[in-house]
């Protein structure tokens, strides 16, 4: 069940005894007898579970960790065959563990865990705000704010272009800032992107602010009710990146601007639109 | 037995830790433990120059391990040492088998470690911080790792020894241990001891590793307990 990793030194952990470690001269033999071999310590702690779980009714799981509770790495989320470890967790033996410090979302028999801080890792179809880096032959290298820099093809662009005709940088230079959809990311994370979609655009003008990505589906709100009303209150053109970065362009940018920032710093509180609602009808 | 400061042999000197100090880096915990004081910084998984350096399943981990010229009574000179460069290494060596490496290819991940204050067990503190920023950075692990030395005082065994203990072991046996997983990630020895008392000696200091992990799990949730919502 277990993978047992050979350590340079074979140290078999005891029972747990409460002995008193002083200078009780313990003879070798002695001591070779009591310790216990990993095999079978692992397998008295199991009948110990089954023992334990038995006490219940056998059929249920044993759910460790409810849902939205907050869990570290390490952390048991479950105890049973029933459920399946999705995001940023695993399995190991009959149990669930978190490999990451986030909150746990039940959704039916799989289990996610959403991580509460962390680099953006970019995902097929995200939209996202990036920076052009560096301007090639064939495409530009975009800054996505992750641990991987994301590649635009000549292919990706609208329209036809001319690559030995075209100065590059006249289309996208650097410096300058792309809504683009990620195409995609291989497993070796190269992530290409696209400006094919209708809604992708260079922006010309406005803000750029950054914000935590593990906060962008709280600025966004359920269905977009969220920046909606961030949009409306302050007049501002908005738009949110998967990676974190976001543009804002209107009427009243530092308004919009202040409003996103205070829902980073208190995306935990509940009634968090109303906070925000009220805050945007102070400051008209 | 009694100790210079009054402890029993099992038990740790005063323990504090903190987590996300530095609101630069990606995660970052301060751990002090009796008078040693050690900072971690972590930044990453990020971007790895020079490319000959990168890995192209995994990412590697890089730690760099330092003590600050005020850390000590004489001061320490700044910059790397024959010392400093060997914890570095047992540092990476003690904290690479927590971290899913696998899940970011051709990235480095950087600790960063400073000594502000040292009073023996250092490296173990570092270990301890190191760990708690790697999570609060939100970095995958497996399991938290804790860490803690342990050796032999006249005859008894000791588990946290102070740096005037430290003169006077017939052991210092630094050990770093993942709880959960029950692994053992760093095993040292200075000394010159039995196989009994190896094998005693190592047990003592699983029993504080395990003291430890529990603290460090208390201060990952001091700070983030309050962000599960709804």
């Amino acid at each position: 069940m277990e993978n047992h990793k050979a350590d340079e030194l074979e140290m078999e952990m005891e029972e747990v005894e409460k002995e008193d470690i002083g200078t009780k001269e313990v003879k070798a033999e002695e001591m070779e007898t009591k310790i216990l071999t990993r095999d079978e310590e692992f397998e008295k702690e199991d009948q110990a579970e089954q023992f334990e779980s038995s006490e219940g009714k056998p059929e249920e799981s044993v759910a460790v960790r409810k849902d939205k509770q907050v869990v570290l790495p390490g952390s048991k989320i479950v105890e049973s065959i029933d459920y399946l470890p999705g995001r940023n967790c695993y399995r190991d033996g009959n149990s669930i563990y978190s490999k990451r410090l986030g909150v746990v979302y039940y959704k039916g028999r799989v289990i996610d865990v959403v991580p509460l801080s962390g680099k953006y890792m970019p995902e097929t179809d995200d939209m996202v705000i990036g920076k052009v880096a560096e301007v090639q032959y064939s495409g530009w290298i975009i800054d996505i704010n992750a641990p991987y820099k994301g590649f635009l093809p000549l292919s990706g662009v609208r329209g036809f272009i001319e690559p030995s005709r075209t100065d590059l940088s006249k289309i996208y230079g650097v410096g300058e800032f792309i809504y683009a959809r990620v195409s995609e990311v291989t497993p070796m994370k190269d992530v290409r992107l696209s400006m094919k979609d209708p809604s992708t655009r260079k922006f010309e003008s406005g803000r750029i602010m950054r914000i935590s990505p593990v906060k962008v589906p709280r600025v966004i709100g359920k269905q977009g009710s969220m920046i909606n009303m961030i949009k409306d209150r302050t007049g501002c053109r908005i738009s949110v990146g998967q990676n974190g970065t976001i543009w804002l362009q209107g009427e009243k940018e530092n308004l919009a601007a202040k409003a996103i920032m205070e829902i980073e710093e208190n995306s935990q509180i509940p009634g968090l639109t109303d906070h925000i609602g009220k805050l945007l009808n102070e400051n008209r | 037995m009694k100790r210079a400061d009054g402890r029993k042999n099992d038990e740790l000197r005063p323990v504090k830790m903190k987590v996300g100090v530095l609101k630069h880096a990606d995660g970052s915990a301060l751990v002090t433990i009796g008078k040693t004081m050690a900072l971690a910084a972590v930044y990453g998984p990020r971007e790895l120059n020079p490319r000959h350096m990168q890995e192209s399943d995994r990412a590697i981990l890089q730690c760099n391990y330092t003590m600050a010229p005020f850390s000590t009574k004489e001061r320490v000179r700044p910059g790397p040492s024959r010392r400093s460069v060997e914890i570095s290494k047992v540092t990476r060596e003690a904290l690479e088998p927590a971290l899913f490496l696998k899940d970011f290819p051709r990235t480095t991940i950087d600790v960063y470690i400073v000594i502000l204050q040292a009073n023996a067990g250092t490296r173990t503190a570092g270990i301890n911080a190191a760990s708690l920023a790697l999570a609060d950075a939100g970095i995958q692990m497996r399991d938290l790792v804790a860490s803690i030395a342990a050796g032999k005082i006249e005859g008894h065994y000791a588990l946290d020894l102070t740096g005037d203990e430290e003169e006077t072991t017939d052991c210092d046996l630094p050990v770093a241990y993942m709880p959960k997983e029950r692994k053992f990630t760093l095993l040292q020895m200075d000394g010159n001891i039995s196989k009994d008392d190896l094998k005693q000696i190592i047990r003592l200091a699983v029993k504080g590793c395990e003291t430890l992990y529990e603290h460090q799990k208390k201060a990952l949730l001091e700070k983030w307990s309050k962000e599960g919502f709804e």
